[in-house]
C-alpha cells in the first residue's frame, strides 16, 4: 500500500515537471478537404473602360459531395483592390464579369479567387492570374513585356535525364535556361571539342529544350545558345552508371533502364504515385538494357516517381515524369468555313459525339489574337501544376505560375531537372488552420472579438447583429475558445449595412469587434510579365482608338441579365407585433425623448439623475416596473444607451413600438424593449461608428452578359454604324453533354486579321478541355 | 526477490503508460460547414392555474419538439409543452429554465413527441374566421388526417364549472376542466369548416355536392361516427371518393 501511494505521488510531481505529458496530440485537423479555384476569362489583354467576362470552376475531390456556395473574384493592382465579386456557384461553376475602369492607370492587375473555406488552406492556394489593363488616354503606355536581362546574367542547366551522361549510349539531355533573358524560340547548337555541330535544338517558349546525344567517352560538348557568345560545357561523359530513359508513344511508355560499367545491377523497377507504389517488376540482376513498356491507362494520373534499384543499394536511378492520360473526351470544334469576311454570320460546332464523360462545362471565347497572352495559365497546365505543388510540398501559386501555361511534353522534359525528393506525396494536405467554415447554405461572416485593453480574444461573448430597417430584426453567435463569431446569413441581409454589439451581460469589459474581410489578401503581387510580341504592342495602341470609338457611339457589347428574382427571405424578427405603437405626429410635438415619454408612452419614464438619464418601464403582464432598464433598438438597431437618444423629437420620430413584455428571443432575455423608428435615418448620426462596411455591400452581383449585334444579310453592308469588337463573342455557359452537338453562331465584325476561338472548361469527370482554334476574317 | 522500490517504480511506470491524462484536450475535429440555428422568441410566461379535472398541458410533462416557423425555418429539439386552455405552445428555455410563450404569429406549426402516441403529433397554427365557430384568430389544430383534405382536432380545455373552496382562511374558485375538442375538415384552398358532432349527416353539410357518393361509400363500409377514430376513417374514405 505505502509502494502505491509513494507511485501515485512520485507520477503526480511527474506530470507537475514535464506537463507536456498532458497534452494531447498534435493539433491536426481532420478538416482536410482542399478546394481549388480555376478562372477563365474572355482574353488577357484589356482596355480600362471594357469588360472582364470570367468564368469559374470549383476543382474538389472530395468524397462527401460538399463543396463550397460561392467564390470570391477580386481584381487587384499591386497595390489596391479595384474591384471585388461575390458570385454564386451552381454545379461547381459559376461566370460574370467585372467593368475594368475607365481610370485604371496602364499595367499589371492580377484576378484573385478563392472561397471562404480555402482560407482555412492559406493564401497559396488562392488561384491567381494575371491581366494587363492599359488606359486609352495613355499616350506613351508604359508596357513592359518581360523584362530583357544581360545575357551574362542567365542561368543554363544542363542535366542528362539518368542523372549520368553515359558513353555509347542515347542520352537525353535538358537545357534550360533562366533568367528572363529573352530565351525562348532562340536556337541552340551542340558542339563537340572539335566545334562541329552534332545536334541542334530550339529553345520552347519558356526557355528549354531537350536533345538525345550519344557521346563518345574521349569527347567533350558544348551548349551553344543563339545571341549569347558564352558556350556552356555539357556533364562529363561516364562509361558508368545507371541510364534511365522514358519516352511516350500514344499510349505506351516505354522505359529503357541500362546499368554500364561498375555501376551495380538493376533488378527493379518501381512507379510511385504518392504514398503508393502503382507498377512493380523485378527484372533480375540485369547489366543490360532492358526495355519495359506498360499502358498508361494501366496507372494513376499524376505525378510519378520511376525509380530504378537493386535490393541491396535500395534506389539507384529516379525520374519524374507526369502521366497524363489521353484524354478520351474528345470534343472537337469545327467551323462551318474556313475563312470569313466583315459580318459574317460564323457558325461553330462543338461535337461531342466522341465524349466519354456525361457532359463537359465549358466557356467559349472568340477574340482577336493579339489579346491573348501566350504565356498565361491554361486549365489543364493548372490542374498540373497543382499536382506538382501537392507532390512536392510546393507553394501553389508558385507552382502555378512556374507550370501553369506548359503542355505536358514540355512539363516532361522539365521534370528531368527535378531530383530525388524525399517527400513525394500529398504534402498540402493539411489545411493550417479550422477557423473558416465551407459555405455551402448562406454567406458566412466571421470575425473575432478581443478584449480591448490586453488585445486578448474574449470567448463565450455574444455578438448581436441588426440591420437597419423598420422592422426590429435580429441574429447573434457566441464567440467560441479562439474569440471567433460565425453568421450564416439568409438573403435578407445581402447589400445592407450591418451593426454589431457585444452583448453587455456576457462580457463586462469594452471590447473590439473585427469581421473577416473575405477580399484582403496579405500577400503581395508577384507575377512573370506576359511576352509580348511586335504585333501585339502595336494592337494594344489600334485598341485604344478602337475603344474610343466604340465609346463615341455608346457601345459595350453588354446587357443586363435578366434572372428572375427569388422572394427575399424571412429576417429574423423580434416579435411580430409589438404590444403598442404609438405616433408621435399624432400629438402634440414634442421636445425630446424623456417629454414624450411622460406625455404619450405611459409606461416608460426617463429621469435625469446625477447627468444621466436613465428609463425604467412597466410591465404590461404584472403591472410592475421591471428591474432594469428597457433595450433600445433605433431603425432597428439595438442599443443600451439612453442618452444617445435623448434629444429625438417629435419631428424626428416617425414611431415608437413599446413591447412591455418580459421577452425572450432564443437565449437572449429582454425586460421590455423599446423600438423607435425615426424619419431620416437618424442612426447614421447616432450610432454610425458601430457600422461594418465590409464584404457584403458588394454581395451577390447582379451578372451582364455579352451581346453582339446580328446582321440580317441585306443590312450587312451598313456602315453607319461600325463593328470594332475585339471579343466577337462570349458565352460562358456552354454545356455539351456526351453523344451531342451543340451548334452556335455569332458575327464578324469589322475588324480584320486573326482570331482565336478558345474553348475551355471540364468535363464531368474532372478533365480539362483547351481548345484554341483559329479563325480569319478577311 | 521484489523490493519495494521496484514495486514503487513499476508503479509509476504503470501510472504514466496506462493513464495518458489529457487535461487540455484539443478540439480538432469541428463541423465544416455551419447551419443557421433559428430562435424561438416569446413572452416570458408565468400562467398557473388552480383546477381540477382535465390538466390544462396536453400530456403534462415537457416534451422534445421541433417548431417551424413562417419564415420555413425549423427550430429542433426543444422542450416544449402546449396549454390547451390557453392555446399556447410554451417553450422552457434549458440555458435560463425561463418558461415562455412563443410568439404565435411566428409559429406555422410545432411537432411534439408524445410517450403514448407511436408518430409525433404535429400542431399547426391555422387562422380560423367567425364562421368556423371560433372566436379566436388563429388556434393550434392537431392534424389528425392529412390528404387533399385534412381533419384537424381542437385539444381545447374548457371551464365545465367552478366551485368556492376555502383555502387559508378565503375563498377561491376552483374552476373543473373538461376536455371539449372541435373538430374541423380543411379543404383545398385552406377552407376550415367545423364538424359540429359525430355524425354521418355532419360530414354530409360539409361535402353537400358529394353526398350520395359518400352515402353510399359508409353504408358499403357499414360505418358509423361515434367517436374521434371514427371519424378519422370517415374522412379517409371522403379524400379517396374526391
Amino acid at each position: 500500500m505505502k509502494e502505491f501511494i509513494n507511485a501515485l505521488v512520485a507520477t503526480f510531481f511527474i506530470y507537475i515537471i514535464f506537463p507536456g505529458c498532458l497534452v494531447s496530440q498534435s493539433q491536426t485537423f481532420d478538416n482536410d478537404l482542399r478546394e481549388n479555384v480555376y478562372v477563365q476569362t474572355d482574353r488577357d489583354i484589356y482596355m480600362a473602360g471594357e469588360y472582364l467576362h470570367f468564368k469559374s470552376h470549383l476543382l474538389n475531390d472530395n468524397d462527401k459531395d460538399l463543396s463550397s456556395s460561392y467564390i470570391y473574384l477580386t481584381l487587384k493592382s499591386e497595390n489596391e483592390i479595384i474591384s471585388s465579386v461575390t458570385v454564386p456557384v451552381k454545379d461547381d461553376n459559376s461566370g460574370g464579369s467585372v467593368y475594368l475602369y475607365d481610370t485604371l492607370s496602364t499595367g499589371y492587375y492580377e484576378i484573385i479567387a478563392n472561397t471562404n473555406w480555402m482560407k482555412n488552406q492559406g493564401e497559396d492556394s488562392y488561384f491567381r492570374k494575371p491581366v494587363l489593363i492599359v488606359n486609352r488616354f495613355d499616350e506613351q503606355p508604359q508596357i513592359f513585356s518581360r523584362e530583357v536581362a544581360e545575357p551574362d546574367d542567365m542561368q543554363v542547366y544542363i542535366k542528362p535525364e539518368s542523372q549520368n551522361f553515359l558513353k555509347g549510349h542515347d542520352n537525353r539531355v535538358l537545357i534550360k535556361t533562366e533568367g528572363s533573358f529573352n530565351a525562348p524560340s532562340r536556337d541552340v547548337w551542340i558542339l563537340d571539342q572539335n566545334n562541329d555541330t552534332i545536334k541542334n535544338t530550339k529553345l520552347n517558349a519558356h526557355g528549354f529544350s531537350e536533345f538525345v546525344i550519344a557521346p563518345d567517352s574521349a569527347a567533350n560538348y558544348y551548349a551553344l545558345i543563339d545571341g549569347i557568345d558564352k558556350q556552356y560545357k555539357l556533364p562529363e561523359t561516364t562509361n558508368d552508371g545507371c541510364l534511365l530513359k522514358v519516352d511516350q508513344e500514344n499510349n505506351i511508355l516505354h522505359i529503357k533502364i541500362l546499368s554500364a560499367g561498375e555501376s551495380p545491377p538493376i533488378e527493379w523497377l518501381r512507379i510511385i504515385n504518392g504514398d503508393n507504389v502503382v507498377y512493380e517488376k523485378n527484372i533480375g540482376e540485369r547489366y543490360f538494357t532492358t526495355d519495359i513498356n506498360i499502358n498508361k491507362n494501366n496507372i494513376p494520373k499524376g505525378l510519378l516517381s520511376i525509380e530504378a534499384g537493386n535490393h541491396n543499394e535500395g534506389r539507384i536511378n529516379q525520374r519524374f515524369w507526369y502521366n497524363d492520360i489521353e484524354d478520351n473526351s474528345i470534343i472537337k470544334l469545327l467551323t462551318d468555313q474556313e475563312n470569313y469576311g466583315a459580318r459574317d454570320k460564323i457558325g461553330l460546332t462543338i461535337d461531342g459525339s466522341l465524349m466519354q464523360d456525361d457532359n463537359a462545362s465549358l466557356s467559349l471565347s472568340v477574340v482577336k489574337k493579339e489579346s491573348v497572352a501566350n504565356n498565361n495559365l491554361t486549365f489543364d497546365g493548372y490542374i498540373r501544376s497543382l499536382n506538382i505543388a501537392n507532390a512536392f510540398g510546393y507553394n501553389q501559386q508558385k507552382a502555378a505560375s512556374l507550370f501553369g501555361n506548359m503542355k505536358t511534353d514540355d512539363l516532361n522534359s522539365y521534370l528531368i531537372k527535378m531530383e530525388g525528393k524525399e517527400t513525394f506525396g500529398d504534402n498540402n494536405k493539411h489545411n493550417s488552420s479550422n477557423d473558416y467554415y465551407m459555405e455551402t447554405a448562406g454567406l458566412i461572416l466571421s470575425g473575432k472579438v478581443t478584449d480591448k485593453k490586453s488585445s486578448e480574444p474574449v470567448s463565450d461573448a455574444r455578438v448581436i447583429l441588426n440591420t437597419p430597417d423598420t422592422i426590429i430584426n435580429i441574429l447573434y453567435s457566441k464567440t467560441d475558445d479562439n474569440g471567433r463569431f460565425n453568421f450564416v446569413l439568409s438573403d435578407f441581409y445581402y447589400d445592407k449595412e450591418l451593426y454589431f454589439i457585444v452583448d453587455h451581460g456576457t462580457v463586462e469589459s469594452e471590447t473590439i469587434i473585427e469581421v473577416d474581410d473575405k477580399f484582403l489578401h496579405e500577400s503581395s503581387y508577384d507575377h512573370d510579365r506576359f511576352v509580348l510580341s511586335k504585333e501585339q504592342f502595336d494592337f494594344i495602341k489600334k485598341s485604344q482608338d478602337i475603344l474610343t470609338v466604340n465609346r463615341a457611339y455608346g457601345f459595350d457589347y453588354v446587357s443586363e441579365t435578366i434572372t428572375e428574382k427569388k422572394p427575399e427571405s424571412h429576417p429574423s424578427v423580434m416579435f411580430s407585433n409589438a404590444r403598442r405603437v404609438i405616433y408621435p405626429g399624432n400629438f402634440v410635438p414634442l421636445d425630446s425623448l424623456p417629454e414624450i415619454s411622460r406625455e404619450i408612452v405611459h409606461p416608460w419614464r426617463i429621469r435625469l439623475r446625477d447627468g444621466e438619464y436613465n428609463s425604467s418601464l412597466i410591465c404590461a403582464s404584472t403591472g410592475n416596473r421591471f428591474p432594469e432598464p428597457p433595450v433600445y433598438f433605433l431603425d432597428g438597431i439595438i442599443t443600451y444607451d439612453i442618452n444617445k437618444l435623448i434629444h429625438l423629437d417629435s419631428k424626428m420620430i416617425e414611431k415608437i413600438q413599446v413591447h412591455n413584455y418580459p421577452w425572450m428571443y432564443g437565449e437572449i432575455y429582454f425586460p421590455g424593449i423599446i423600438g423607435i423608428f425615426t424619419k431620416n435615418n437618424e442612426y447614421l448620426n447616432i450610432l454610425d461608428h458601430r457600422k461594418n462596411t465590409s464584404m457584403l455591400k458588394e454581395s451577390i452581383s447582379e451578372p451582364v452578359e455579352f451581346e453582339g449585334p446580328e446582321y440580317k444579310e441585306n443590312k450587312k453592308n451598313d456602315y453607319s454604324k461600325p463593328d470594332l469588337r475585339v471579343v466577337l463573342h462570349w458565352d460562358n455557359d456552354v454545356t455539351i453533354n456526351k453523344g451531342k452537338t451543340k451548334n452556335i453562331n455569332f458575327f464578324a465584325g469589322d475588324l480584320k486579321g486573326d482570331y482565336y476561338i478558345k474553348l475551355q472548361g471540364i468535363t464531368s469527370e474532372g478533365k480539362p478541355v483547351n481548345i484554341n482554334k483559329p479563325l480569319k476574317i478577311k | 526477490m521484489i523490493k519495494p522500490s521496484n514495486i514503487t517504480l513499476l508503479c509509476v511506470v504503470f501510472f504514466i503508460s496506462v493513464f495518458p491524462v489529457s487535461l487540455k484536450s484539443q478540439d480538432s475535429s469541428r463541423s465544416i460547414t455551419l447551419d443557421h440555428k433559428p430562435k424561438l422568441s416569446g413572452e416570458v410566461y408565468n400562467f398557473s392555474m388552480r383546477s381540477t379535472g382535465e390538466d390544462y398541458y396536453l400530456d403534462g410533462d415537457w416534451q422534445r419538439g421541433d417548431v417551424l416557423l413562417v419564415s420555413d425555418k425549423k427550430v429542433r429539439d426543444k422542450l416544449i409543452k402546449y396549454n390547451t386552455y390557453l392555446d399556447e405552445l410554451i417553450w422552457m428555455s434549458e440555458e435560463s429554465y425561463k418558461r415562455v410563450k412563443v410568439d404565435k404569429s411566428l409559429v406555422k406549426e410545432f411537432t411534439i413527441d408524445l410517450p403514448d402516441r407511436a408518430e409525433p403529433v404535429v400542431f399547426k397554427n391555422i387562422e380560423m374566421d367567425k364562421s368556423s365557430g371560433s372566436d379566436k384568430k388563429s388556434n393550434y389544430l392537431e392534424k389528425l388526417y392529412k390528404g387533399d383534405i385534412s381533419l384537424m382536432a381542437h385539444r381545447r380545455v374548457t371551464i365545465a364549472s367552478e366551485r368556492l373552496v376555502s383555502s387559508g382562511g378565503s375563498l377561491h374558485s376552483l374552476p373543473r376542466l373538461r376536455s371539449r375538442p372541435k373538430f374541423y375538415i380543411v379543404k383545398p384552398g385552406n377552407q376550415v369548416y367545423e364538424v359540429e358532432r359525430f355524425s354521418r349527416r355532419a360530414l354530409y353539410r360539409i361535402f353537400s355536392d358529394k353526398r350520395s357518393e359518400i352515402r353510399a361509400a359508409f353504408r358499403d363500409e357499414r360505418l358509423r361516427i361515434r367517436d374521434e377514430n371514427d371519424l378519422i376513417r370517415a374522412v379517409s374514405l371522403i379524400d379517396e371518393i374526391l
